[in-house]
């Protein structure tokens, strides 16, 4: 693990800077992020969007979202109710996912050396 | 035959032998996560009957009155989906168990011990509050379902042939939702009960410990020495979880795999990672538990949710951009490394975080290849989440705002929770799409891991080592984990389908809203979490740097970006305008 589990710099030097980065973070949280919610044009409307709806805006994956799983049956629902020739495994569909994987397989093949 | 160890490089070995499958960490992923899945199969999918059971009273319900026509969609059909959409197997007793067990610290605002304890008086005081706003919203909501009742009852006196009736009471019933979701949004937050956390994350470190110890062991480390080391990663992650969840934090969308990262190397690059918590600094072997768990999210029959013009904004753009800005960041910007581009490529083009993570498993990235390329997404998602919404409500017309923009965000941001955050801005149809698009997009990480796999093995290593691989080869040197992926995808899309096949919504109940929110994703999280604390506490910022020379990694990133936001949008607009507008209409 080369020299990771050295420290980088002095104990004393290592600690106060440890602790003086955890306190700025601190002061991000309460203090400053909070005012520049406020200044960054259109800020203030996410994050009371974010807020009222209890959004976790930092998800990386969609089983994290509600949104997801009520965005899936509504349109489900609404293409099956209002359109149900274009819902499930159609003609042009189907040409979609063909498209991806000779896209992705003949892409690969000619990707430079 | 075998490849020269390094510990900076997600490791297999060329050679097969019948003792890798319990000497070597991708299969213990393999074996570890499908132990977690088949606890989930084992206490779920008993209650199937009962979930059916549930989903067909409420079909006896509401049926009727949602499929009263196809002129607009009835009261009784947002009724019917809504109801379905409660019939969840993870509410058992188990579930809930479950849930209390893997509970991540809680969200707080200046206070941090809140994320850990709640008294009884501050949980009844935030409940009156919360009270009080529901209570009005609730009113409001019965208020406009009166008149979405008496415009829906006019329209059918009319047989719903009248086009004005039939508007109006679209309109009506519009306005009744945007009350309901309000109402909705408000009774969740009168849910304030006390708590007391630290007990069980104290369980929860404990058993996570055994848990891959046994693996450890089985790999010929000790047990012991991992056990005391693992403390202090879980310490540390559960800190990168604390501050993911404070509220400021959480509306810039700084997740926790940022915190992770930055904990890890704060400690490193200061006083240093200590030497007794090294056996527990196993990147490799948490993440790829948790992209086996990941796998059984992968659900196929998701990608027809939004028909044929989902699938070519999510799986044929994606794949085009993936490529273009391959070759441009091997060709123009010339990458010194093919791994930290492909990383970034599918971070970019895919999905962020969690197909950065798939990808650098999958291609053999190193540690701080990863972690650039995660930075880089996560700068950029929280730049994009907040300067997207802004442009379209300035430049689209009004009445492309919603689907076009949504399916826009939803094929470029990367963070779904970002995607989920811009689209709400711009209203619930903007984030059904922007969440749907992206959830197809999630989807294609498995077909891409796989991809990339066998790309990297084919030729990428081919090249490197100057030998040609024939199949035995190819297998031989194949992340075996990547097959764990994709078995987990495949069985479980299979029986989410089964499900669907026997009543309408028991797939969602028993598979999304049971293995995988009841199960697999409790624990996901923590583990890329854990890896993401080793990758910090692995790394050093000269290393890092060493990465970012020229600015390389920028410039790929932005340039390939920007060719998606043009792409996708160029896409979007042809399918859901002119291929397929009466798909667009039904939302």
């Amino acid at each position: 693990m080369s020299d990771n589990d050295k420290p980088q710099m002095g104990r004393f030097k290592g600690w106060t800077v440890l602790v003086s980065v955890c306190l700025l973070v601190y002061l991000f949280a309460v203090k400053i992020g909070p005012w520049l919610i406020t200044h960054i044009w259109g800020m203030d409307k996410i994050a009371r969007v974010i807020d009222e709806q209890n959004i976790d805006a930092g998800a990386y994956y969609y089983t994290e979202i509600e949104g997801a799983y009520d965005g899936q049956q509504y349109l489900s629902q609404s293409l099956q109710l209002m359109a149900p020739d274009q819902y499930g495994l159609t003609l042009p569909f189907l040409l979609g996912i063909a498209l991806c994987l000779l896209i992705l397989y003949f892409g690969m093949k000619a990707l430079p050396r | 035959m075998a490849e020269k160890s390094d510990s900076q490089i997600v490791v297999d070995v060329g050679k097969w032998q019948w003792s890798e499958m319990w000497k070597k960490e991708d299969w213990w992923a393999v074996w570890l996560g499908f132990f977690i899945l088949l606890m989930g199969v084992f206490i779920y999918f008993p209650h199937a009957g009962d979930m059916k059971t549930k989903l067909t009273e409420i079909e006896g319900k509401y049926l009727a009155d949602a499929d009263k026509t196809d002129k607009f969609k009835t009261i009784g059909w947002y009724q019917l989906n809504d109801a379905k959409k409660g019939v969840k197997a993870k509410d058992v007793a188990a579930g809930k168990w479950l849930s209390n067990f893997s509970k991540k610290p809680r969200s707080w605002k200046s206070n941090p011990l809140e994320a850990f304890v709640m008294s009884q008086e501050t949980a009844d005081a935030k409940k009156a509050s919360a009270m009080t706003k529901y209570e009005s919203a609730k009113a409001a909501e019965e208020e406009t379902l009166a008149l979405a009742q008496a415009a829906e009852a006019a329209a059918e006196a009319a047989g719903f042939n009248d086009t004005a009736l039939n508007d109006a009471a679209k309109t009506s019933i519009a306005d009744w939702r945007d009350a309901w979701l309000k109402a909705s949004k408000a009774k969740g937050k009168t849910k304030v009960n006390p708590y007391n956390q630290i007990g069980w994350l104290i369980f929860l470190g404990i058993s996570f410990a055994v848990f891959f110890g046994v693996g450890i062991a089985a790999m010929g480390k000790s047990f012991k020495e991992f056990v005391i080391g693992f403390s202090f990663v879980f310490l540390i992650s559960v800190l990168a979880y604390l501050a993911a969840s404070q509220s400021t934090m959480k509306a810039y969308g700084v997740g926790y795999a940022f915190w992770a990262i930055f904990g890890g190397m704060l400690i490193s690059n200061t006083v240093g990672t200590p030497k007794w918590a090294m056996p527990a600094v196993q990147t490799e072997y948490y993440i790829k538990t948790g992209l086996v768990l990941l796998g059984a999210s992968i659900l196929f029959e998701k990608i027809i949710t939004i028909g044929t013009a989902g699938i070519f904004v999510a799986w044929v753009v994606t794949p085009t951009v993936w490529l273009v800005t391959y070759w441009f960041g091997q060709k123009i910007v010339k990458m010194p490394s093919k791994r930290l581009n492909a990383t970034i490529c599918s971070d970019m083009s895919v999905c962020g975080v969690s197909a950065a993570i798939a990808t650098a498993a999958a291609c053999k990235a190193k540690k701080e290849e990863l972690t650039l390329a995660v930075g880089l997404s996560l700068v950029f998602t929280s730049i994009m989440m907040i300067v997207m919404p802004a442009i379209i409500k300035t430049t689209f017309p009004v009445d492309k705002q919603l689907i076009l923009g949504g399916a826009w965000m939803g094929g470029t941001i990367d963070a779904t929770g970002a995607v989920a955050a811009a689209g709400a801005f711009l209203g619930e149809k903007a984030l059904y799409v922007a969440a749907t698009i992206k959830m197809i997009q999630n989807v294609l990480i498995g077909v891409m891991a796989f991809a990339v796999a066998l790309y990297f093995t084919t030729k990428v290593e081919v090249e490197e080592t100057g030998r040609k691989v024939g199949p035995m080869e190819i297998w031989f040197r194949f992340p075996k984990f990547v097959l764990g992926f994709i078995t987990a995808s495949i069985v479980f899309s299979l029986i989410f389908t089964s499900f669907n096949g026997q009543i309408a919504g028991l797939g969602p109940a028993m598979v999304d809203q049971g293995i995988v929110k009841g199960m697999g994703d409790l624990f996901r999280g923590w583990f890329f979490c854990l890896s993401f604390v080793s990758i910090g506490l692995a790394t050093n910022f000269r290393e890092l740097k060493e990465h970012f020379v020229g600015g390389k990694p920028l410039i790929l990133y932005a340039v390939g970006q920007s060719f998606n936001l043009c792409l996708t949008l160029i896409v979007a607009y042809i399918m859901f305008y002119l291929v397929f507008p009466e798909l667009t209409a039904t939302i």
